[in-house]
């Protein structure tokens, strides 16, 4: 399938030019990602950062570490089952997976009309919601719950002291209202309380710096 | 027009064909690939790729899975092992305060918006 599509592409230039110079980073990832993986519908990138009390938009980027873009099932696997379980995150830590390598920013094109739903929930529901919300975003079930021109654009989860946040982004906040993802989140973690749960768009929040290009 | 007393014919619709994928040797040798050989995710108007919950489950387990990718950032205490220590790039030091966390905030916001 997609390897082998790849080699026919290549294979007129091979004639032409010496064997192709590829960086081997540039080489694993088309074998960890492409060979025999089912495709996405989008590639999914995911981040960690921690989060710090009072930082600018600026300085907050400086936190920010992408730690792998997936295109494939088997690529979103292999970075979720080597990267430590939510439940051994420290305090303030924060895992996103970002649709495309849009960034967890606000002020980024891609979200600064969007905004967020957050969702708090006990620790011990934490690492549940967090993978089914997951699965339910790459599987692109949530997207049928969101109205015509919004979509979802991430999920994150923040470790905090006592309850979690887990969040869910969207593109447009002004078709937020009529969506009804948080019932769909109930049908996915049906056994889950969630102590506090609302949406909220970025240009509503007092830190938020204005738009941006990426 | 004599078909006066006739019943009314109903025209049925026909539900689209729809392939469900339980696993992964169901999947068509020549999924997301047009037949000259490039390589396509959705159709030009715009189809999505959905993935049932258990299909996902089950590639958790497969042997690509199971490592990590060859290529992943190493970050202490995350991708390798070691103490997690994140905000270290360009040399910005973290900024000491306990104002309103951003972008995540801490819970005084979500009691003010309830």
């Amino acid at each position: 399938m997609a390897v082998s599509s790849v080699k026919n592409l290549a294979a007129p230039e091979k004639v032409a030019t010496p064997s192709p110079k590829l960086a081997r980073s540039a080489i694993s990832e088309i074998h960890a990602s492409e060979e025999n993986g089912v495709p996405l519908n989008t590639p999914w990138t995911f981040y960690l950062d921690k989060s710090i009390p009072g930082t600018s938009a600026a300085e907050y980027e400086a936190c920010l570490r992408k730690l792998y873009t997936v295109s494939t099932v088997q690529g979103f696997w292999s970075v979720y089952n080597n990267i430590p379980d939510v439940s051994k995150l420290n305090s303030r830590y924060s895992y996103h997976l970002m649709r495309h390598e849009r960034r967890p920013i606000w002020e980024d094109a891609a979200n600064c009309n969007g905004g967020n739903w957050r969702m708090k929930c006990h620790k011990w529901d934490t690492p549940q919601v967090w993978k089914e919300l997951l699965l339910a975003a790459i599987g692109e079930h949530l997207s049928d719950f969101l109205q015509e021109g919004d979509e979802i654009s991430g999920i994150s989860v923040s470790i905090r002291e006592r309850d979690d946040i887990v969040t869910i982004w969207n593109t447009n906040s002004g078709l937020a209202e009529q969506s009804n993802i948080l019932e769909k989140v109930k049908e996915l973690v049906p056994k889950v309380t969630f102590t506090a749960s609302f949406y909220k768009a970025f240009q509503t929040h007092q830190a938020f710096e204005g738009y941006k290009k990426n | 027009m004599s078909d006066k007393g006739a019943s009314p014919q109903t025209l049925s619709g026909r539900e689209i064909p729809n392939r469900r994928i339980t696993d992964i040797s169901n999947i068509p040798s020549d999924y997301s690939t047009t037949p000259g050989g490039s390589i396509f995710s959705t159709t030009p108007g715009g189809t999505r790729i959905f993935y049932d919950r258990a299909f996902l489950m089950q590639c958790r387990n497969s042997p690509l899975a199971k490592t990590p990718p060859a290529n992943m950032a190493n970050i202490p205490g995350v991708t390798s092992p070691g103490e997690i220590d994140v905000p270290k790039e360009n040399g910005v030091q973290p900024p000491k305060g306990d104002k309103v966390d951003k972008p995540i905030e801490e819970n005084p916001q979500f009691e003010m918006d309830i």
